[in-house]
């Protein structure tokens, strides 16, 4: 990333088609709304403009109260997961890292499944009990698994690898025998196979104004650690050579990457591979240094799972298929694809 | 070219003990480097070099004893501190990603570039200069992973010299590396350590390049410095034989005033 202006290009024209891609979600499903029309609802809420309606109000409220919260939400979850992916990769030095690699996903699954079984219902912010208790259970499988493999004051990477390894299949268990034992055995079965699977449940205006100023901040804040994350390429002692507290430094990314997958999960279950192949798929087409990495994995994530979103629910309209079947339907032929493209001489 | 601007004594080891946990690996080490010296530490497998580096870079703790860079003990110095003076190029180092030659000599850079404020022009530069000094300008754009051994040997010594190091502490530079290329990297240590001032401290395992190339060889046997002086002082038949276990015959290089060993099978 020699040339700044190069990146900001690239930056720039992926963010152009982030732009279209919501614009086009928005537009299409059972009523097709214009784009433009959706450009002036949007321009007349924000208070930048008063254009004459020329859509039905029915549309209005179609693009306003469905449409545009599930399409931000989708673009806020890839986004957070793209970074989220970037960060534990570039962390832990391994190519089969993903946002969930060190208990996120069993945290929340077990998390989930538990709030299913409670007869309660919570509403807080727009948000059910499932999400909320997913969203902790998330944060509190990597701290545990974090103080599982701290030892004498430090915590290498492989022993959080192992760990996060030995803890979720615990917590697998747990859910697997929660379920299996608390009667309703379809129901539950059926509930958390969706959660699993992944689908963006964005319904409320709400839910986006409490976890999108912590999701993007979380962004923002990895971001500053994209140097660093270059230095930890040599190892953590070639990195501590070059003056970082790699200690500090490993929580703060492990924490930023972690909060990320946790609000993910709180707005649309475990959706698989976006974590996993956007970084990887930015990697081989721009080059590792996580300087430029780090925000357009961000941008491609969120425009990848904008318009797999879209196609989960108008590819079999009106039945809604789990984006998560998308995300890997579409993603791991382009991978495939990418690393073929390589001529075997991947070196991520 | 910088001056030493703590005085002669740039690296000190103060009665330094350190052990893994049951047997001593450091005991009671007295040494002082002076700036612009050029040190090899010799000794066989086991008997502390890489330890000793490693309570240098001050990534270890001394047990007892301390260990001073310009009369400043390095608990006192954060890594940060410690990694604006004194730079390391360890043993084996593999980068999984695939960087570019550019990338990885830009790292050196890395104690020096702020949290907040990013990397400056300045940066560039400095890591360009060290990319010339080394003589690796023309690989800026081959990726790290594809390079020589020798390649490789001297873009981590560009990075190293990117953080404009007072000290540089390597380990077996010339590990891995065919004879041509063992002499060109020690050529161009001992040029840096000439010409930029920069003090060095190198584990090395061959006695002979050590003795051309190093103007002080410190031999250290378990844990310990059984001799430390010039090349003709420390490399003697009785020495040899006492801390490696092996029998040689040492003779004169034929066109260096230094000894020169050869093996007695």
């Amino acid at each position: 990333m020699r040339n700044r202006r190069h990146a900001w290009l690239i930056i720039g024209v992926l963010g152009a088609v982030l732009v279209g891609s919501v614009l086009l979600a928005v537009a299409l499903g059972a009523v097709r709304v214009e784009p433009l029309a959706i450009l002036e609802m949007g321009l007349n809420k924000l208070g930048l403009s008063q254009f004459q309606p020329f859509w039905r109000p029915a549309d209005e409220t179609i693009v306003m109260q469905i449409r545009l919260p599930r399409v931000i939400g989708a673009a806020l979850v890839g986004s957070a997961l793209g970074t989220a992916g970037v960060l534990f990769q570039g962390l832990l030095r391994n190519p089969m890292a993903d946002p969930y690699i060190i208990g996120t996903s069993a945290g929340a699954a077990l998390g989930a499944a538990v709030a299913m079984m409670v007869p309660l219902s919570v509403k807080f912010y727009g948000f059910g009990l499932v999400p909320i208790v997913a969203f902790l259970g998330a944060l509190g499988a990597v701290a545990a698994v974090y103080n599982l493999a701290r030892v004498a004051g430090k915590t290498p990477v492989i022993s959080m690898l192992l760990a996060g390894f030995a803890v979720s299949a615990l917590l697998m268990a747990i859910m697997s025998f929660l379920i299996f034992m608390g009667g309703e055995l379809e129901t539950r079965l059926h509930q958390v196979f969706a959660f699993l699977l992944g689908g963006i449940a964005v319904t409320h205006w709400e839910q986006l104004a409490v976890i999108s100023p912590i999701l993007l901040g979380a962004i923002v804040f990895a971001r500053l650690f994209a140097f660093r994350l270059n230095a930890f390429a040599l190892g953590e002692e070639g990195a501590a050579y070059l003056g970082l507290n790699v200690e500090r430094d490993k929580v703060l990314i492990l924490s930023s990457g972690s909060l990320l997958t946790a609000c993910a999960v709180s707005l649309s279950g475990l959706i698989g591979f976006v974590g996993l192949v956007v970084p990887h798929a930015v990697r081989l087409v721009l080059g590792p240094d996580h300087r430029l990495l780090l925000p357009v994995s961000g941008v491609v994530g969120a425009a990848f799972l904008v318009l797999a979103d879209l196609a989960a629910r108008t590819v079999l309209a009106p039945t809604e298929l789990p984006v998560g079947v998308l995300t890997a339907l579409i993603g791991a032929p382009f991978f495939i694809y990418l690393l073929r493209r390589t001529r075997g001489q991947y070196a991520f | 070219m910088r001056s030493d601007i703590c005085g002669t004594t740039s690296l000190e080891l103060r009665n330094v003990t350190f052990s893994y946990g049951d047997g001593f690996y450091i005991r009671d080490i007295r040494l002082s480097v002076n700036g612009g010296e050029m040190v090899a530490l010799l000794g066989p497998n086991g008997c502390g070099k890489t330890t000793l580096l490693k309570l240098l870079s001050g990534i270890y703790e001394p047990a007892q004893g301390s260990v001073l860079f310009c009369s400043t003990d390095l608990r006192h110095l954060s890594r940060r501190q410690i990694a604006q003076h004194i730079a390391v190029v360890p043993q084996r180092f593999d980068i999984p990603f695939a960087f570019r030659v550019w990338e990885v000599v830009l790292l050196g850079r890395t104690p020096f570039i702020h949290l907040l404020r990013g990397e400056k022009q300045e940066d560039h530069e400095k890591a360009r200069l060290s990319m010339e000094l080394t003589g690796i300008t023309e690989l800026e754009d081959r990726m790290f992973n594809e390079l020589s051994g020798g390649e490789r040997q001297k873009t981590m010594l560009a990075l190293a010299m990117a953080q404009q190091p007072r000290v540089l502490l390597l380990d077996e530079p010339t590990a891995h590396l065919d004879i041509s290329h063992q002499v060109e990297i020690l050529g161009l240590v001992r040029k840096l350590n000439r010409e930029q001032a920069v003090t060095v401290v190198a584990a090395m395992h061959d006695l002979n390049l050590a003795a051309l190339y190093f103007d002080r060889l410190v031999l250290l046997d378990h844990g310990a410095v059984s001799a430390d002086g010039t090349a003709t002082m420390v490399l003697t038949e009785e020495a040899i034989k006492a801390v490696y276990g092996a029998s040689v015959r040492v003779t004169q290089h034929p066109t260096s005033s230094v000894p020169h060993i050869i093996v007695l099978p």
